[in-house]
């Protein structure tokens, strides 16, 4: 029942991807990855002597100082990838057709499948305004079943708040790595803290919204009372076609704030329909966006 | 300002009914939507240009309230009085008819129009000129294109109303053709546009120059008493007479017969429904020579409707004689039976002193002298100085009706009847031929000397005649044109008209008497007097110095009935061209509400109100 979220006639194709990132991150396992520049991880690993040819910035010149010989410093090459996926469990995501959580969730399996297909470390968190899941540690392909079956199992919570879910013990790894937050970022209190809390443990964030096209594109009319489905609140509007183009324009706008925020603070930022397929999600939003390669 | 339709003005009821709707809770449908963020942020963007909205809101109330307070506006018609009049040459035709004397307030139609007319005139430029015409029964140019204002102030002053219709197209014809001859005309029509014999119906004449009309009636309430006719029975003299409301609203008054003496004979009350009418007989009415009925509604706009005279018709019998030497069963047998006459047969032929009659039968015989009274001359076999016999002669051919219209010929069929000869007559001046056999004249009538004569110029007994149903059909109708004033009263007449009294023949004296009590002797010794009647309604007396003493004869001169229905009715003429064709409308449009130069606002009003809802429309459908 698991491969349900999954097409199995794309797995071998998501194989072939792999999650593209910046941060070289060291561990004790050996990865599939490749480096991609040899000695440029944090992680020492040796000394050798100078060979002339070498990169002089990789000299150790307090060795130098000491020893009066040159010598070059070696680290450990980039082996593999923390990647923690964050779900966005509030009821505001159980809308839409599919709901924006169900593809958030499809999503998420096939970026921690392609990840432990690479031998990467995945860890899955869903959050609402508290972490309400999570399974970290995983590595492997052999693992996708256990990720595959928690994805599954995940239910839709409250009111979503990113800023508290994010402060809480555990919500984040203390490894560097690659966090991917799946979410329709629509909090009342705002999501800016609880991204730069991301960040600031040592996550290279990407950030995808998942927006319905309930959403996107209201087909509403005539006098409504609009309820929050999360917290309660109504708004009573009278839709006009004027209110619906400044709805429309409070729309982008909230984009254009989200993708500013994100852009300026070195976050990748992604978009996507609830509503559109996941093969064209994956291989052509995030393929787009340089998430994945 | 004025308000030419306050009647509407309780369509402002539209404007609290506009406010209630807007009172009416609104109806929401509540929807459970992921998340109201973005809403929030739509509306907070809403309210930041808050008194904008709240202001756009009430908008579509306020258009709303504006265009339902225009539409009110353009319904209740206000008007402004504008300045003068802008043509060069202005042709003022004011309306005296009868229902002209219309009380329009305090003041009648034609004292009003008169107002007005002053008013025009002292507004008159100095490069300004105005012709001033009465559209009385004939048309009649009281000044002629003056730019002094004191003639034609003088000439407005003297207009009086007469009881007649005023021959409305003839005014406008004569208008239209001076405006023609002046450029720069225009032509003001000052009249109510109601009464009979007008436009309706008729060729409209056609203008070049602009054309206004002023409507100077407004009330159309008005109770005439439309006919009133008296006729002796054998227990009385019976009246009939019918109550007639022109008005929008039920008429109720009093209805009053009066003799002769003005002593009250009958009174009843009436309540007559809105443009009906009622009838009322009045039974066993004490004898008198004539009855005045007068009602009193309640509400009335012509008074000069409200009094009607009748006279009974007379039973007593012309006196008739018959000179027959001969000896005539048949005309002795027709004279008996037609007519309501006393005959009386005579058997020596009357001298010029002989006694007044009202017919003389001669039948064979000729006199040489013609006695007081009309003559019936059958087989004139003798020439004297007034008739000119050529002599007797042989016919062989049909008697043929050479004017088969006279009323002397009415259902006369001559095709049966054969004349074996007849007495061929010269030329009479004031005699008319009616039938012929081949040239010789069979029957001839006409005046001779004051005195209505017929001749039959065969003898009946040289024809069929008297065997042939022609024959009593006329002798009736001779009997009766040659005896009219005795066996029916003189008919009731319209003023202005021309009326022929039937006098007694034989009469030494005649006085007329006006219903103001002006007297008028005739002198002519003839049988009937043809007059035209004053502009005077009441009733006329003949006074008739006869042997038997003073013979009085009364008859009405009454106001005509189309004026009763003072109804105010628009006027409007046709264009010369087509370009001037809107401009038409426009004239009438004013026409037909407007007052002395009063610019009405309807049009723009109503222009405006469509405006307003063009542009709630458009608000509403931008959702502002």
């Amino acid at each position: 029942m698991n491969q349900h979220l999954l097409d199995p006639s794309w797995l071998a194709r998501l194989e072939r991807m792999q999650m593209a990132s910046r941060k070289a991150v060291s561990g004790s396992q050996a990865g599939k990855r490749r480096a991609r520049q040899l000695g440029s991880s944090m992680e020492f690993a040796d000394f050798r002597a100078y060979v002339p040819g070498d990169d002089l910035r990789q000299l150790d010149w307090n060795a130098y100082a000491r020893s009066g010989k040159l010598f070059l410093k070696k680290y450990l090459d980039e082996t593999e990838l923390h990647v923690n996926l964050y779900i966005d469990c509030s009821r505001s995501m159980s809308y839409g057709h599919p709901n924006k959580m169900a593809r958030a969730i499809e999503i998420a399996a096939a970026l921690g499948y392609l990840s432990l297909c690479h031998l990467d470390h995945v860890s899955v968190y869903a959050f609402d305004s508290s972490i309400t899941a999570a399974l970290t540690g995983l590595q492997g392909k052999s693992q996708a079943h256990r990720l595959l079956s928690f994805l599954s199992s995940l239910q839709e919570g409250g009111a979503g708040d990113i800023q508290t879910a994010m402060r809480q013990p555990g919500a984040v790894s203390g490894k560097a790595g690659t966090s991917i937050v799946l979410s329709d970022f629509l909090f009342e209190s705002g999501y800016t803290e609880g991204i730069a809390y991301l960040q600031a443990a040592r996550q290279e964030v990407t950030l995808v919204q998942v927006l319905s096209k309930e959403e996107l594109a209201p087909e509403y009319a005539g006098e409504l009372r609009l309820i929050d489905s999360e917290t309660g609140q109504a708004k009573e509007v009278s839709l006009t076609s004027l209110l619906m183009e400044e709805y429309h324009k409070s729309l982008r706008d909230y984009q254009q704030q989200l993708s500013a925020f994100a852009y300026g603070r070195g976050i990748a930022f992604v978009s996507v329909e609830a509503e559109q397929s996941l093969e064209s999600i994956v291989f052509h939003v995030f393929r787009q966006a340089g998430l994945i390669r | 300002m004025q308000w030419m339709g306050l009647g509407n003005l309780w369509f402002a009821l539209m404007i609290p009914a506009i406010i209630v709707l807007y009172l009416l809770k609104r109806k929401v449908e509540d929807r459970v939507i992921p998340s109201t963020l973005l809403w929030q942020r739509t509306l907070q963007n809403w309210e930041a240009v808050k008194p904008w909205e709240r202001l756009r809101r009430n908008l579509l109330l306020l258009l709303q309230l504006l265009a339902a307070c225009l539409l009110v506006l353009a319904l209740v018609r206000p008007a402004v009085p504008t300045e003068g009049i802008t043509s060069d040459h202005t042709i003022l035709v004011v309306d005296t008819s009868g229902s002209m004397m219309a009380k329009e307030g305090n003041e009648t139609r034609l004292e009003r129009a008169v107002s007005q007319a002053k008013a025009l005139i002292e507004k008159l430029g100095s490069s300004q000129t105005m012709t001033l015409i009465e559209a009385g029964r004939e048309p009649n140019v009281l000044v002629s294109k003056s730019a002094e204002k004191e003639p034609l102030l003088q000439a407005i002053e003297k207009l009086a109303p007469f009881s007649g219709t005023s021959d409305q197209i003839a005014a406008l014809s004569l208008a239209g053709a001076i405006a023609e001859n002046e450029p720069g005309s225009g032509v003001v029509w000052m009249g109510d546009g109601s009464g009979e014999r007008k436009l309706d119906g008729g060729a409209v004449p056609a203008f070049s120059g602009s054309f206004q009309f002023m409507q100077m009636g407004s009330t159309r309430e008005n109770t005439a008493i439309g006919v009133f006719v008296t006729q002796p029975t054998e227990k009385g003299v019976e009246g009939l007479l019918r109550v007639d409301n022109h008005g929008s609203m039920t008429a109720k008054g009093k209805v009053t017969v009066f003799d002769e003496q003005d002593k009250l004979l009958d009174t009843d009350s009436f309540a007559v429904g809105a443009g009906s009418s009622q009838t009322f007989s009045f039974q066993r009415l004490a004898v008198s020579r004539v009855y005045r009925a007068v009602i009193e509604p309640e509400q009335d706009g012509l008074s000069q409707d409200n009094v009607k005279w009748s006279v009974p018709f007379a039973t007593g019998k012309g006196k008739a004689a018959l000179y027959s030497p001969e000896g005539n069963r048949f005309l002795h047998q027709v004279l008996q039976t037609v007519g309501s006459l006393e005959v009386e047969t005579i058997q020596q032929a009357p001298d010029a002193a002989a006694a007044a009659r009202d017919l003389w039968v001669f039948d064979g015989v000729v006199p040489d002298e013609l006695p007081k009274g009309n003559i019936l001359l059958i087989a004139p076999n003798k020439k004297t100085k007034w008739l000119p016999l050529a002599g007797e002669k042989e016919l062989d051919q049909q008697p043929r009706p050479v004017s088969p219209d006279d009323p002397l010929l009415k259902h006369v069929d001559w095709r049966d009847v054969h004349v074996a000869k007849g007495y061929a007559l010269d030329e009479m001046p004031g005699m008319k031929p009616l039938v012929r056999a081949g040239d010789v004249d069979l029957v001839r009538a006409g005046i001779i000397d004051g005195r209505r004569v017929v001749i039959i110029g065969f003898d009946l007994h040289a024809s069929d005649f008297p065997l042939r149903p022609a024959f009593p059909i006329f002798m009736q109708n001779v009997v009766n044109w040659l005896s009219p004033g005795q066996t029916a009263p003189i008919p009731m007449a319209h003023p202005g008209e021309v009326l022929t009294i039937p006098l007694s023949p034989g009469a030494t004296t005649r006085t007329l008497t006006y219903p103001n009590g002006h007297q008028q002797s005739l002198t002519e010794d003839a049988t009937s007097k043809t007059m035209q009647l004053p502009e005077l309604t009441g009733l006329y007396r003949l006074d008739e110095g006869v042997d038997t003493g003073t013979k009085s004869t009364y008859f009405p001169v009454q106001m005509n009935e189309g004026e009763s229905n003072i109804t105010p009715k628009s006027l409007s003429v046709a264009r010369k061209n087509a370009e001037e064709q809107k401009e038409s409308e426009e004239a009438t449009a004013t026409g037909t509400t407007g007052g002395l130069g009063t610019k009405e606002l309807t049009y723009w009003l109503a222009a405006f109100a469509l405006l307003v809802l063009l542009v709630e429309w458009r608000v509403y459908q931008r959702g502002y």
